[in-house]
């Protein structure tokens, strides 16, 4: 079997790229995304941007938000207080919100790109109609999270037991207004510029429910006409795959950031490289200094968005990975 | 109830066994708060035990062995016999795959780590048979039996070249000092195929186990836990090896 690149995942292409730069011969394991690595009298078998150098049960951890959220709790890490609900009982659900207080978010336990996120939820209405929504789109098995919503603005963290440290700033998708295109147009043209020729990480901003009822939020909708420079927010989430912005801040992060992702890292035998989701309100400032918290933590993290953000220096994150698989 | 007690209420008896091999090791045992994951570390750095895994497993191999096809495609390449099985999807793709097949064609519960092969189906008129009469649970797999082996063997490897054999059923027997060399490298071979694993246990057909086996086998199942040879069948010298193989692996993992 023939290795096709353009076949894979975009983040596993970007890793195996990077291990043919290395000189690694590669094997295709028939029709399967299972890729033998061979170098210097060893193997490696990835498997979807995985590979042996992680155990599976930290990989558990670092991907159910709950665990997560209960080891960075055990840790002494911040992390936004958050219950987990096995069955979708609205009234349990309402009432644990009450308790929190509002603002909440609602999401499923281990899903991705910011799949299904309902990041700020006011009201016991609201989180109704999330929730609703929530389980017209999912398995009937599905898990739900609900937090204390964490204001502050967010960075993806990515470091590795070799040294290797880099983060972007992530910013909820947006457009602004000419004073003649609707919303939908400007989503439209913007996700044509983004795609012609796709030269960095950004995905198209996709229209779905959630974007739709965040516009309502807004007094808006698709087909409103925002002023010549007015600034439109369409979502909350800034996960990337969501239409998010990202931009390359490693070299503003203050030591204190970098300090709190190795110390994640090491509290973490298992792990050799993890993705941190922190919000604060300013990463230059030292972390003593103002209010934070990790809200998520990421065993495979995207590596595109270090390698070409939209704006700032590429971070060679998959030759990192490199480095651990080879070390 | 203590923390510890608390702990082991909830773990299988492997599980417990080797926890307290940890506890004796001097590393601490907790529960992450509200779930029933079991931490095992000190001074801030922890492993995690979750239901039957341990961080043994690396996650690459941990996702490719709940994927029979995947299993099967990855020992294929390394030409080593694997029973293909696939899982009940609905009857009519059940009854299509089972006739690619030779009949007899085997029946088992999905429970993926241990099947028990619970019907043996002739033909596949008996298989519609069996189906219009709903006999057939939508948690089944399937797998060629086109051989009738007559030895099932359980094997236990690790890395560093402990190798453990027990055969039977309701009298289980170490036979690991009785097995011929072969067996024994087809299990290093086995564990080969999952670079960065450090120990496996699966289930192999043969019909003669103290005879040159050549390709004339069977891997059946992969196992994530070595549970089978901790089973209370499994004679004592047996649990304690491979307890203690498995407690040091840890170990080895945690001081790395």
């Amino acid at each position: 079997m023939e290795l096709n690149i353009d076949s894979l995942d975009y983040n596993y292409g970007l890793l195996i790229k990077a291990l043919l730069r290395r000189g690694v011969d590669l094997k295709c394991i028939g029709d399967t995304p299972m890729i033998l690595a061979d170098f210097s009298g060893q193997n490696e078998l990835l498997f979807d941007s995985t590979f042996s150098k992680t155990d599976y049960t930290s990989a558990w951890i670092a991907s159910d938000k709950f665990y997560s959220k209960k080891f960075l709790e055990f840790a002494g890490i911040p992390t936004p207080v958050g219950g987990v609900f096995r069955e979708i009982d609205v009234k349990k659900i309402c009432e644990y919100a009450a308790k929190v207080g509002y603002p909440v978010v609602l999401k499923p336990l281990t899903s991705s790109h910011g799949f299904l996120v309902f990041p700020h939820i006011d009201s016991s209405y609201e989180l109704e109609k999330a929730i609703n929504f929530f389980r017209k789109s999912c398995q009937k098995d599905e898990v739900v999270l609900v937090e204390k919503y964490f204001s502050g603005q967010e960075y993806r963290l990515f470091v590795t037991r070799k040294g290797f440290f880099a983060v972007v700033n992530r910013i909820p998708a947006n457009v602004t207004g000419d004073g003649l295109l609707s919303i939908k147009e400007l989503i439209e043209r913007e996700n044509f510029r983004r795609m012609n020729p796709r030269a960095n990480c950004l995905c198209t901003i996709k229209i779905d429910d959630v974007l739709s009822s965040y516009l309502e939020k807004q007094s808006k909708s698709l087909n409103f006409v925002p002023k010549k420079d007015e600034n439109v927010q369409l979502r909350l989430s800034s996960n990337v795959a969501m239409g998010g912005n990202c931009f390359d801040v490693t070299d503003l992060a203050h030591d204190s950031v970098k300090q709190l992702a190795f110390d994640i890292l090491y509290k973490l035998p298992g792990l050799k490289y993890v993705g941190v989701d922190l919000l604060c309100e300013d990463i230059s400032k030292s972390l003593d200094s103002q209010k934070y918290s990790v809200c998520e933590l990421n065993c495979v993290p995207g590596l595109s968005l270090h390698t070409v953000p939209e704006r700032g220096f590429s971070r060679d994150s998959p030759g990192a990975l490199v480095d651990i698989i080879l070390d | 109830m203590n923390k510890i007690e608390q702990i082991f209420s909830s773990t299988t008896e492997y599980q417990k066994s080797l926890l307290k091999k940890l506890l004796e090791h001097g590393l601490e045992l907790d529960l992450l708060h509200e779930t029933d994951v079991v931490t095992a570390g000190k001074d801030g750095k922890f492993l995690f035990f979750i239901d039957e895994y341990t961080p043994l497993m690396p996650h690459n191999i941990g996702l490719i062995l709940t994927n029979r096809d995947l299993i099967y495609y990855l020992l294929n390449h390394f030409g080593i016999n694997f029973a293909h099985c696939f899982a009940y999807k609905n009857s009519e793709a059940l009854t299509a795959e089972a006739d690619s097949f030779f009949y007899p064609v085997a029946l088992g519960w999905e429970d993926f780590y241990y099947p028990l092969w619970h019907k043996v189906i002739e033909s596949s008129e008996e298989l519609r048979r069996s189906m219009t009469q709903g006999e057939i649970p939508a948690s089944s797999i399937i797998v060629n039996r086109n051989s009738s082996w007559r030895n099932k063997l359980a094997i236990f490897i690790d890395g560093r070249g402990f190798c453990n054999v027990l055969s039977g059923h309701d009298e289980v027997l170490d036979v690991t000092m009785k097995t011929h060399e072969s067996i024994h490298k087809l299990a290093s071979d086995v564990l080969r195929c999952f670079p960065g694993l450090t120990q496996i246990s699966f289930i192999l057909n043969v019909n003669d186990f103290s005879v040159d086996i050549g390709k004339n086998y069977e891997v059946e199942t992969l196992c994530v836990t070595p549970g089978f040879h901790y089973s209370s069948l499994a004679i004592g010298e047996v649990k304690e090896n491979v307890l203690n193989i498995t407690a040091n692996n840890i170990l080895r993992l945690y001081s790395s």
